[in-house]
């Protein structure tokens, strides 16, 4: 335990840091600013977690943005505001930019089966993600029209 | 009455758009027009949108038929545009503000800025360093990945409106491309890789591609289908520029 918090610390604050960064780009209103920051630093927590358990990357994928799905839409119910506002920094920790960069530079460097291994980790990543937000949205959903009901 | 219809259609339509170029999903925008002329006393309200698009029709109680639409040029990310705007519809909808009171108010909305130019430097350069270093770089790698964030997003903000998006991205991918080998055969940076991935993620549409499956799956498949595509080829223009700069780079380095 006490050697996966070591190692889990570089990452979760240079995810924590770049996610910030992103909810300056997107403007995200100053009063909900830590608490939309708070959902990228979950979503890699929840990542790291999610490796100790699964090694399948789509896997991992989805639990971690499962865990910050759900967040954004509690956190956007309590405020009032639209989920996008907490959604979009949660997601961002989770793109796969180093698989897109390896990708394109085996492609580059002519390295065929290197490319191919690289772009189905990228898709699998996007692919994970996208399924994480959907579930939850779902299920909130589900949720929302119970209540009315 | 037609007046007053025309203008109240006229604000929820204006509202919408704004809301779609912060960055809000269609489901948002076609529910927001449609509530607000319910709130005024419409018998119907026939909303459709798209990522481009936004094309409404309201029944007045008069069985007087009310059209309107807007063309959508560009969106970006607003998060705090978005808000107000989602705050002044549910205002509206609760108050019944006086139609000819809602376009100063939509005035006041549009004109509101939260953060500075520095802000927006500020938030490049810890996306781009805070990046590389979290994709493996040393700290050294992401001091300079967040030099050439500030430097492309510095570009970004002097570059002439009007310019193509794909150009634009294709150029800034080339120029922090070849900054990275330049530095790296310097022996400014230890991982040129990691450089690249920072300023990548600064430019990579990961957010709306999670965006468009959603809208898929919500049903606005129209609005999804747009966005994928812009995605994937916005994807590949950074690919295309990285690409450039890695050929060229081995050339001459």
């Amino acid at each position: 335990m006490k050697e996966f918090l070591l190692q889990a610390m570089i990452p979760f604050l240079t995810a924590t840091l770049g996610t910030l960064g992103f909810a300056l780009l997107f403007w995200v209103p100053k009063r909900h600013l830590a608490f939309a920051v708070l959902g990228g630093s979950m979503a890699i927590l929840a990542y790291l977690g999610a490796t100790l358990i699964w090694t399948d990357l789509f896997l991992c994928n989805m639990m971690a943005m499962m865990v910050s799905a759900t967040y954004a839409e509690i956190m956007a119910r309590v405020t009032k505001c639209p989920v996008t506002l907490y959604l979009i920094p949660s997601i961002v920790p989770l793109v796969p930019g180093g698989g897109l960069y390896y990708t394109m530079f085996y492609l580059v460097d002519g390295n065929k089966e290197a490319a191919m291994i690289m772009g189905e980790k990228t898709l699998l990543t996007a692919l994970g993600i996208s399924v994480g937000i959907l579930i939850i949205s779902i299920v909130t959903q589900f949720i929302y029209a119970l209540k009315k009901a | 009455m037609d007046r007053e219809w025309d203008l109240i259609l006229t604000s929820a339509m204006d509202i919408g758009k704004a809301m779609l170029e912060s960055g809000g999903e269609v489901h948002r925008v076609e529910d927001t027009i449609h509530r607000i002329c319910i709130a005024y006393g419409a018998t119907g309200a026939e909303v459709f949108s798209i990522v481009s698009l936004i094309t409404a029709t309201a029944s007045t109680p008069q069985g007087i038929h009310v059209s309107q639409s807007r063309r959508v040029y560009a969106s970006s990310n607003n998060m705090d545009r978005l808000e107000r705007l989602n705050a002044l519809s549910r205002k509206i909808c609760r108050e019944k503000t006086p139609p000819h009171e809602i376009p100063a108010l939509l005035a006041g909305v549009l004109s509101s800025r939260p953060y500075s130019k520095w802000c927006k430097l500020l938030g490049a350069m810890l996306a781009s360093g805070g990046f590389a270093v979290f994709f493996g770089g040393t700290w050294l790698d992401g001091m300079m990945s967040a030099a050439i964030g500030l430097g492309i997003t510095l570009l970004g903000m002097f570059i002439p409106e009007g310019i193509n998006q794909a150009v634009q991205i294709t150029l800034y991918s080339f120029l922090s491309g070849i900054t990275s080998l330049l530095l790296a055969a310097c022996g400014l940076i230890h991982n040129s890789d990691k450089v690249m991935i920072g300023t990548i993620m600064l430019m990579i549409p990961g957010v709306a591609f999670g965006n468009a499956l959603r809208e898929i799956l919500k049903g606005d498949t129209a609005t999804g289908m747009l966005r994928l595509i812009q995605s994937v080829i916005l994807a590949t223009t950074i690919a295309a520029g990285f690409a450039l700069a890695l050929v060229i780079g081995g050339m001459l380095l």
